[in-house]
């Protein structure tokens, strides 16, 4: 079994009291959490991504990529990338449209199977985007039933999956761009719990996590 | 001199003017961030300002602050009789240390500028509106 990140953009502490999701609020008493700040590339999922992927906060991408760089945390952990949106179908082994076209059943269904099919023999990165999807520009739409979808989703996943760290690149979208605040729950300890988490860090804790070269 | 031409009439007009845009503004700003911003420089006019006050302690870091701030703004907008602020503990350890704020978050309700109760951790509003409430005398 290998571990697994696992990004779920738009995903915010700000909405657990009201829609009260019972896995991840298991996880937030029974893990490692944390915050992950984000106050300059909450604007797109894109850049945030990028930051995590490349290890690095020098970043200048704004949008979709049209050519992919060498992605340097999936060259280190030889991770299989599953639906990460740095490109337009995104990018990995699920491939889906970043619009509302995809439900979010649909989308959470196809990156289980692609991670169950490849976390016992690699690690994995995989990203859901339905939650940050729907919730732009849209008002009406019943946040707390996306998080109920999540919420189980992220059950079976660690029914799973051992060590993994699940996260938000920023919160939910709010004025046009995204709540600078993420959420960071995981088996995966960090040195200084009383600071926040930044991007580069997750790529360098999920590195660590996968050379075993974790501090516990 | 009509009054169109009387200066000193011009000056106490502009100076209405501006001290009414001046509330406009202040109303605007309660609507859009119903919890005040507060730091060492505003926390003791703000405390004593109010009847009865409500202080959020937080901090970047911590995730049940995350949790907790919702519903202090969700409380906020019910009670506009009740002044609701938020202080970032890290950046002003000094109000932390003087009210003896040891985590986060800490919720310190203060009437007539006097701390009278606190709550700690993230807690369902239900916690926190009973003791308003009761500073309320409802």
């Amino acid at each position: 079994m290998k571990p697994l990140l696992l990004g779920i953009d738009g995903l915010s502490y700000s909405s657990f009291m009201k829609c009260n999701p019972r896995t991840l609020l298991m996880l937030f008493s029974s893990t490692f959490r944390g915050v992950v700040a984000n106050k300059n590339k909450n604007n797109h999922p894109t850049p945030a991504w990028l930051s995590i992927l490349e290890m690095t906060d020098d970043i200048n991408e704004s949008g979709f990529l049209s050519s992919l760089p060498d992605l340097k945390l999936i060259k280190i952990t030889k991770a299989v990338a599953i639906n990460i949106p740095i490109t337009n179908p995104t990018y990995g082994e699920v491939k889906l449209p970043y619009d509302k076209t995809v439900p979010i059943k649909d989308e959470l269904n196809k990156v289980k199977e692609a991670i169950f099919k490849n976390i016992d023999e690699n690690p994995v990165i995989a990203d859901v985007t339905a939650l940050d999807r729907f919730l732009v520009n849209n008002g009406s739409i019943d946040k707390c039933e996306i998080y109920r979808e999540i919420d189980g989703f992220v059950k079976e996943i660690i029914n799973r999956v051992q060590d993994f760290i699940i996260f938000s690149p920023y919160g939910e979208p709010k004025d046009g761009k995204h709540e600078d605040y993420g959420v960071y729950l995981s088996t995966v300890p960090r040195p200084n719990e009383h600071d926040t988490v930044k991007l580069p860090e997750l790529g360098i804790l999920f590195s660590k996590l996968v050379k075993g070269d974790v501090f516990y | 001199m009509n009054e169109e031409n009387d200066p000193e009439l011009q000056k106490l007009l502009e100076e209405k003017a501006k001290k009414l845009a001046k509330v406009a503004s202040k109303k605007e700003e309660q609507r859009r961030e119903p919890v005040a911003h507060l730091d060492s420089s505003n926390f003791d006019s703000f405390i004593n300002s109010h009847k009865v006050a409500v202080v959020d302690f937080w901090a970047e870091w911590c995730a049940p602050c995350l949790i907790l701030a919702p519903i202090i703004e969700e409380l906020a907008h019910d009670y506009p009789q009740v002044g609701f602020g938020k202080i970032n503990s890290d950046e002003n350890p000094d109000i932390s240390a003087r009210y003896g704020v040891m985590s986060l978050p800490t919720v310190i309700f203060f009437k007539n500028g006097e701390p009278v109760d606190e709550l700690l951790g993230a807690v369902p509003r239900e916690e926190i509106e009973t003791r308003i409430k009761a500073l309320l005398g409802e």
